[in-house]
């Protein structure tokens, strides 16, 4: 019953119960008119509320979404009963993480037998993974306000929403500007090969092709002097994304975790751009995601569906992951492990020293926990005094571990929530540059 | 829809109004002196004040009494006082002060004659505030406390005298049932017409407000334009006059700006491209804009009005039967059928015999509405 039934009701009886107390028949009378008033009214109500007869469907304009982006959202009710139903309220839930950004998710209406409504909204996913859309929650109201029926229509929509798309398309706009990672095998490798990309002009060796001699290089100088050409040899690169549960430690949308993401991301889609062969481990105390490195465009879309699905938990355990990568790859690759290196450090040593082992090179990324967790200026005097405490305590351990990985040859890239892309990307093309892990 | 709006408001503020006349035209000029909420005013304002002085008063001088007799107790020769002595003594100085004054007690008088004029004289404030509200708002919760107040206003005299309290008996009519059936009907008529008209105002008004405001909306992310908002101007000390903590300070005021800077940046960022999306959107749907802000399309008037007032002929007509039949079945049953005895006795008088009728119905009707439910 809804809250003006209810006050009728209550009214009714206490003017009744009056009437009663005082023989008095004029509030027996409208005592009595109330209570009937609601009690006719009832039965009728609850007869014409056929829910199965109302027909909802929602429409997605993309089921698959960058964060970041947006998402049209259209959403139809049809009455299919014999009845008017005069007073509809129509509520689809969205996740708490969507803001509505146009239109709105709550609509009015009235709908007569056989009638249609349709609403839209924009929706604006602000962070990655998979959410549902619905169910709807439908309120059917009578036209005295006296009584409603209410039902969730179990209409769920799955909708993935991957990491955010801002840096790729800075990244996509920076190429189109400058022709640059474009084409196949460009930047690749600075090894001399017989790409057409020139690299630089050196004295000729014995054994060197003639056709390379720069024939102006040797008038000029007086030496002969040969041309060298970038190789074309693409890359083969293993991501391994630590989704242990610090890795999640910070505001929700700017955590390790979240920052790691958003620069896989954009190493994901600069790699495949230069026909790079990628793939991707998510990893806790055991793996959870593994996707073989490969440089097809579907790739991408893998990646990314897997990425946009990573939550957080569990401990890290990179020994483990890495084992488990190693037997799966062929050749020798290029791992970028992203770890905030908070694990017990005998697993990530063990990982390190497997995979140097076996040959292939390693760079670890590491997010610096303290960095991305707290902001000065919400700090009191106080606590900014023991944060920094803190920070410089567990910046000497996470020193002590970077010195045992070291030691195996293996660089430590620190980053913090402002370098982080840039410097993926940069480790990435020095990586390349030195022509490490060649397909 | 603004002819049934307006007929329906009308209509229920009619029957409000004639109801306000049955009554107010019953009430003796004397409930209308303003005088008696003057009265009331300052002798509860008298009373209170009284009241206080005479607590303060008599802490005081507790407080007084209690530190005397220690006094005596410490520094004299020894003789002790024992607590029933004190108790004593400062119920025979309070019984001295406590009496009211005769001008106290003129001014309890006043209070305990004026305060059922003055609850009288309150409903009908509240009533007819109630019957302009839903006139020019149309506030269903003004119109339901309009309701109450009239029944209230018969309440309030009913009680007084059933409590001993002298007062003039304010029953509609009471030697002829007719005239509270009337008021009753009419009140009740009034009350269903508001709800319906505030059917009207929930379903359209708020529709069209909504449709509005999201109209509005759309309007201003497709003609929304980038501002470029001034870089944080950075305050940097020239010499080292500043304290350390002037200088934390300042450097936290500009994390600050440039937060609260970056903040609005990404947002105008969002609109442009909310925007670019928009209008994207609009270019492949031109009906976008009627599906983002739906207005519900009012029928035709005819058509509205024979929707709103086309159950009203049976329904009204049909309650009034069945709560007529309820209350004044069995009393007519009793007087043309029973026996000598039964006829005369004083339970053929009271409106208890009400409750057989009216609670089996009840009950009935809720188990036909719950098996309809269940139905669903």
């Amino acid at each position: 019953m809804a809250p003006r039934g209810r006050a009728i009701t209550v009214l009714g009886i206490f003017l009744f119960i009056m009437g009663l107390s005082l023989s008095e028949l004029l509030f027996v009378f409208i005592g009595t008119l109330l209570i009937l008033s609601i009690a006719v009214t009832m039965p009728l109500f609850y007869y014409t509320v056929s829910f199965a007869d109302i027909i909802v469907m929602r429409i997605l304009d993309k089921d698959k979404v960058f964060a970041g982006d947006f998402v049209n959202i259209k959403v139809t009710i049809e009455n299919r009963s014999r009845y008017a139903y005069d007073l509809v309220e129509i509520r689809d839930n969205i996740p708490e993480v969507f803001e509505v950004i146009a239109g709105d998710n709550v609509a009015v209406a009235n709908l007569p037998p056989g009638a249609s409504f349709t609403y839209s909204y924009v929706l604006y996913p602000k962070m990655r993974g998979t959410y549902a859309i619905g169910p709807i929650r439908l309120v059917i109201k009578d036209r005295l306000g006296f009584f409603w029926a209410e039902r969730e229509i179990p209409s769920i929509t799955t909708i993935t929403v991957y990491p955010s798309y801002e840096e790729i398309k800075r990244l996509d706009i920076l190429s189109r500007a400058r022709f640059i990672g474009m084409e196949y095998g460009v930047h690749s490798t600075k090894q001399k090969g017989i790409g057409m990309e020139f690299l630089m002009i050196r004295e000729y060796e014995v054994g060197d092709e003639f056709r390379k001699i720069d024939w102006k290089a040797t008038a000029r100088t007086g030496k002969l002097m040969v041309k060298e050409f970038e190789s074309e040899r693409n890359v083969e690169i293993m991501i391994f994304l630590d989704s242990s549960k610090s890795m999640a430690v910070g505001p929700p949308e700017e955590n390790k975790l979240e920052y790691s993401i958003r620069a896989i991301v954009t190493l994901v889609k600069m790699a495949l751009e230069r026909k790079d062969n990628v793939g991707l481990c998510v990893f806790s105390d055991r793996v959870h995601e593994f996707i073989k490195p490969k440089s097809s465009e579907k790739q991408f879309y893998d990646i990314l569906d897997v990425l946009a699905k990573v939550s957080a938990g569990g401990r890290s355990n990179l020994a483990n992951a890495i084992e488990y990568a190693i037997s799966r790859l062929k050749r020798r690759t290029l791992f970028l492990i992203f770890t905030d290196l908070e694990a017990p450090s005998s697993f990530i040593l063990e990982g390190i020293k497997l995979a140097v082992a076996r040959g292939h090179s390693v760079v670890v990324i590491s997010p610096f926990g303290p960095w991305f967790e707290v902001s000065a200026e919400e700090l009191s005097p106080v606590e900014r005094a023991l944060a920094e405490a803190l920070l410089i305590e567990m910046w000497e351990k996470r020193r002590a571990v970077a010195r045992e990985i070291e030691k195996y040859g293996v660089a430590v890239v620190n980053v913090g929530p402002d370098d982080c892309i840039p410097a993926v990307i940069s480790e990435y093309l020095k990586m390349k540059m030195r022509g490490l892990a060649q397909v | 829809m603004q002819i049934s709006r307006i007929l329906l408001r009308t209509i229920a503020l009619i029957c409000f109004l004639i109801s306000w006349y049955m009554l107010l035209r019953r009430i003796p000029e004397t409930f209308f002196d303003i005088s008696v909420t003057v009265n009331l005013i300052v002798s509860l304002l008298k009373l209170g004040i009284f009241y206080i002085y005479e607590f303060l008063l008599l802490t005081g001088l507790g407080l007084a009494i209690l530190v005397m007799f220690a006094a005596v107790q410490i520094m004299g020769d020894g003789t002790s006082v024992s607590m029933e002595e004190v108790n004593e003594f400062y119920q025979n100085f309070i019984s001295l002060w406590l009496p009211h004054p005769a001008e106290v007690r003129f001014d309890l008088q006043q209070f305990y004659a004026n305060a059922p004029i003055f609850l009288i004289q309150f409903c009908i404030i509240i009533g007819i505030l109630g019957v302009v509200a839903f006139a020019y708002i149309g506030s269903v919760r003004g119109a339901i406390l309009s309701f109450l107040s009239i029944y209230l206003l018969i309440l309030f005299p009913m009680i007084c005298v059933r409590i001993g309290i002298p007062f003039e008996n304010l029953k509609i009519e009471y030697s002829d049932p007719l005239m509270g059936v009337l008021l009753a009907v009419i009140s009740y008529v009034g009350l269903e017409m508001s709800f319906r008209s505030s059917y009207v105002d929930e379903i359209f008004e708020k529709s069209m407000k909504r449709s509005r405001r999201i109209e509005r909306q759309v309007n201003e992310l497709l003609r929304f334009k980038e501002k470029i908002s001034e870089k944080p101007q950075m305050i940097i000390p020239r010499r080292p006059l500043l304290t350390i903590d002037a200088i934390h300070y300042l450097r936290e005021l500009i994390e600050r700006r440039t937060r609260k800077g970056k903040y609005e940046i990404g947002r105008q960022r969002v609109l442009k491209r909310a925007s670019a999306y928009l209008k994207d959107l609009q270019r492949k749907d031109p009906r976008i804009k009627i599906y983002l802000a739906p207005r519900i399309t009012p029928p035709e008037e005819r058509r509205m009005l024979l929707s709103l007032f086309k159950d009203l002929p049976l329904r009204i007509p049909l309650l009034l039967t069945i709560t007529y039949a309820i209350v004044y079945f069995p009393k007519i049953i009793i007087e043309k059928w029973g026996s000598t005895p039964l006829t005369e006795s004083v339970e053929a008088l009271i409106p208890e015999l009400t409750v057989f009728l009216l609670v089996p119905i009840v009950m009935l009707l809720l188990l036909v509405s719950k098996i309809a439910h269940r139905r669903e």
